[in-house]
C-alpha cells in the first residue's frame, strides 16, 4: 500500500554549486526539484540522503532570506558525508526538513548578539549571522568570535574578509595552532571572551562548537555574568529519523531533533547527559 | 467505555471462530516451541493447554513494528525517484495478554505523538487484537500489578476471560462487536456469568504480588534524583551491554535506518530495524564521541525511559511489567530488584 505522507520520505534536490572550503569541508548549494520555496529558521537542520548510502543530519548554513536554494557546509567524516563529497554539480540528493527548533529569533531581537564558533560550529551560526546582518536594526552589537585549530581550517575565508570590513560587526578569528603566515589572534576561541566588554543582561551568546569548547565557553560566559537563559548552545547527537522516534539523539528526557538542536543553558543545566 | 453486550464462546468453538477469522485476516497466536518457550506465530488452531502460557519470547509488537521493515524504495537512474513503502495487511493477534495490550497502547502513543509514523499506524489500523485476561500470576519475573498493567480497560477489540468451559468475551471496540455479531459461536452471557466474572476479578486481586516498594507514580521523581545512585555503578560491572532487554521489550521502539542497494546499483530500499539503547555504539556520532560510553549509563538511560522520561511525557509507566527483560538477561539483572534498590537508596539519603 502506497501512501505519500510518510515522515521518512525525502524530496529530491539538485546540487547547483560546490565550493571547496578546506581540505575536509565543502559548501554545497542545493535546490529542490519541485520548485518549492524552502523556508527555515536559522539553526534548523535537514536530513540529506544519498540513496544507497544513507541519510545524515546537516545544519543549514545559508541565509534564510535565500529561499530558492539552501547552503550546507559539509565535513567529510562519515559514510554519507563522504558520499556527498564525491558528488558533482547537477547531482541529486534527498532532503527532509527543515527539522529542529532553530534559534529563538524573537527572543534575540533588540539584544547584543555574541556568536562563538568553534571549527565547523560556524556552519549553523553563519545562517543566523546572515539573518542578523539582513535585519541589522533589529539587533544591538554583533560580535563574532571564531576559532579553528589551524589557519587552513578557517571556513568561508573570503566572507571573513568582508565581515571584517562590515560596519557594526566585531569579528575576531583565532587559531590555536597558527603557522608563520598567520597574522591574526592565536589561542583557543574561548580565551577571547575575557577581553570583551559586555552588557550581560542585554547580551545573548550563541555558541556552537565541539563539546570540549562548551565547557570553557560556559565558564567564561558565567564569569561575564551572562544569565543561563541568554546562552544558547547547539547539541550534536547521532540521529537516524530526525522526527523524535528512533531514540538515538535522546539526551535525558529531550530529543535533540525535536526539542533542539538549540537549547538554552538554562535548559541544559537540568540535563546531566547534555554537556 | 460504554457498556456493550457481553457474550460467551465455548472453548471448543474457538477453533471455528479462528477459522472464520482466517477467511479475512492473517491470524497470529501463541505456539509452544520444542524448547518450551512460547512464541507468537501464525496459527491454525488454538490448543487448549495454551491458555496457561507465560509471556512469549518476543512480544506481539513484531506484527506492528517488525524487526526489520522497508520505509522507502528508490531508484537513482536516470533520474532519482523515491516512494514511501508502507506494508500492512489485515491481521488478528489472538491471545494477547493484558501486559502486551498495554504495550501496544504505549506504542500507539509514541508513533502518533509529534508526527504520525504511518508505517506503524497503518499496520495498527489493520489489526484486530483479541486478548486473553490473566487470572493468576504467570511466572516469577512478572510484576504487571506494580505498574498498573494487570487491569486492562481498552486497547483490545475483544478480551476473553477463561471461566471454565467457556470464555467470557468483553468487547472493546465497534470492530470487535462487529466480529462477534457476525459469528454464530457467541451467545449472550447471563447474570450467572456476569457475577462470576466480577467475583473472579475480585479474587485475583490478592494473587498478584506488588513487587515495587512504592507506587509506580512516584518513580519519575525518584529517578530524576537517582542519576548518581550506586545501583548504576553496580549494574555497570554486571551488565554485558548485549541489548537483549531492549529486543524482548514490548515498549522499546528505538530503531536504526540503513539503505540496501540492489545488484544493479541503481535501485534499492531504505529500511529500519530494531536498535537497542544498551548497545555501545547507540549514541556514537560521526566524529567518534560516545555520549553514553559506559554500560551503567546506558542501562540507566533504559530505566529512565521506562520510569521517568517517557513516563513523564505521556503520563503513564512505560514498563508494562511483563518481565521479559529480567528473564532474558544473561546476568540476571532484574527490573523489580533494580527499581527497589533505587527506592531504598533514596530513603537512605
Amino acid at each position: 500500500m502506497i501512501s505519500n505522507n510518510s515522515i521518512y520520505l525525502p524530496e529530491i534536490a539538485k546540487i547547483v554549486s560546490i565550493r571547496r572550503l578546506t581540505e575536509l569541508e565543502k559548501y554545497f548549494e542545493i535546490r529542490l526539484e519541485n520548485q518549492r520555496e524552502f523556508s527555515f529558521i536559522p539553526g534548523q537542520f535537514v536530513q540529506l540522503s544519498v540513496f544507497g548510502v544513507g541519510e545524515a543530519p546537516i545544519s543549514i548554513s545559508s541565509s534564510p532570506f535565500d529561499k530558492d536554494s539552501i547552503g550546507v557546509c559539509i565535513r567529510r567524516v562519515g559514510d554519507v558525508t563522504s558520499a556527498i563529497h564525491r558528488l558533482e554539480i547537477d547531482s541529486y540528493l534527498g532532503i527532509r526538513g527543515p527539522l529542529g527548533n532553530g534559534f529563538p529569533i524573537e527572543e534575540l531581537k533588540g539584544k547584543d548578539i555574541l556568536f562563538i564558533a568553534g571549527g565547523l560550529g560556524l556552519a549553523p551560526l553563519r545562517s543566523m549571522i546572515y539573518y542578523v546582518l539582513e535585519k541589522r536594526h533589529d539587533f544591538g552589537r554583533v560580535i563574532i568570535l571564531y576559532g579553528t585549530k589551524t589557519p587552513d581550517e578557517v571556513l568561508f575565508r573570503d566572507e571573513m574578509e568582508t565581515w571584517n570590513k562590515t560596519e557594526g560587526l566585531e569579528l575576531t578569528v583565532t587559531t590555536s595552532r597558527p603557522d608563520k603566515n598567520w597574522s591574526g589572534k592565536t589561542g583557543v576561541v574561548t580565551r577571547l571572551i575575557p577581553f570583551l566588554k559586555l552588557d550581560p543582561q542585554d547580551t545573548y551568546a550563541l555558541v556552537v562548537g565541539p563539546p570540549v569548547m562548551y565547557k570553557y565557553a560556559l565558564l567564561e560566559l558565567q564569569e561575564k555574568r551572562i544569565p543561563a537563559t541568554n546562552i544558547i548552545l547547539s547539541l550534536e547527537r547521532r540521529m537516524k529519523c530526525g522526527v523524535g522516534k528512533c531514540g538515538h539523539c535522546q539526551v535525558n528526557g529531550v530529543y535533540v531533533c525535536l526539542d533542539g538542536p538549540k537549547f538554552s543553558y538554562q535548559t541544559l543545566k537540568f540535563l546531566p547527559e547534555a554537556l | 467505555m460504554p457498556h456493550m453486550i457481553s457474550v460467551l464462546i465455548k472453548k471448543k468453538d474457538i477453533d471455528i471462530f479462528l477459522k472464520k477469522l482466517k477467511e479475512e485476516y492473517t491470524v497470529y497466536g501463541v505456539k509452544q516451541k520444542e524448547t518450551g518457550f512460547y512464541i507468537f506465530d501464525e496459527i491454525e488452531t488454538f490448543s487448549d493447554p495454551l491458555d496457561n502460557y507465560i509471556p512469549t519470547l518476543l512480544p506481539p509488537k513484531k506484527y506492528l513494528f517488525p524487526q526489520r521493515e522497508t520505509l522507502l524504495s528508490f531508484s537513482t537512474a536516470p533520474y532519482p525517484e523515491v516512494k514511501p513503502v508502507i506494508e500492512s495487511k489485515k491481521q488478528v493477534i489472538f491471545g494477547v495478554r493484558p501486559c502486551d495490550i498495554h504495550g501496544i497502547k504505549l506504542l500507539d502513543k509514541v508513533f502518533t505523538a509529534d508526527r504520525e509514523d504511518k508505517n506503524y499506524t497503518q499496520k495498527r489500523a489493520n489489526t484486530i487484537i483479541i486478548g486473553i485476561d490473566c487470572m493468576k500470576p504467570c511466572y516469577k519475573y512478572a510484576y504487571c500489578e506494580s505498574v498498573g498493567c494487570l487491569d486492562v480497560e481498552e486497547g483490545f477489540d475483544i478480551l476473553l476471560t477463561d471461566i471454565g468451559d467457556c470464555f467470557y468475551a468483553s468487547i472493546g471496540t465497534a470492530q470487535g462487536e462487529a466480529i462477534i455479531r457476525e459469528n454464530a459461536c457467541f451467545t449472550h452471557a447471563g447474570k450467572y456469568e456476569e457475577e462470576k466474572i466480577c467475583r473472579m476479578k475480585e479474587e485475583r486481586k490478592g494473587r498478584f504480588e506488588k513487587k515495587f516498594l512504592t507506587d509506580v507514580s512516584n518513580l519519575p521523581s525518584l529517578f530524576k534524583n537517582a542519576d548518581n545512585d550506586p545501583v548504576w555503578d553496580e549494574l555497570n560491572d554486571r551488565c554485558l551491554g548485549c541489548g537483549r532487554c531492549n529486543i524482548v521489550c514490548p515498549t522499546c521502539y528505538c530503531f536504526d535506518v540503513f539503505d540496501c542497494v540492489d545488484l544493479t546499483m541503481t535501485s534499492g530500499e531504505r529500511r529500519r530495524q530494531w536498535d537497542a539503547c544498551t548497545l555501545k555504539d547507540f549514541s556514537v556520532v560521526a566524529t567518534g564521541e560516545n555520549f553514553r560510553p559506559t554500560r551503567g549509563q546506558r542501562l540507566r538511560h533504559r530505566f529512565n525511559r521506562k520510569f521517568n522520561y517517557l513516563m513523564t511525557k505521556h503520563s503513564t509507566s512505560f514498563c508494562v511489567g511483563c518481565g521479559r527483560c529480567s528473564r532474558s538477561c544473561p546476568v540476571h539483572i532484574d527490573v523489580a530488584e533494580t527499581v527497589n534498590a533505587v527506592i531504598n537508596n533514596n530513603k537512605q539519603k
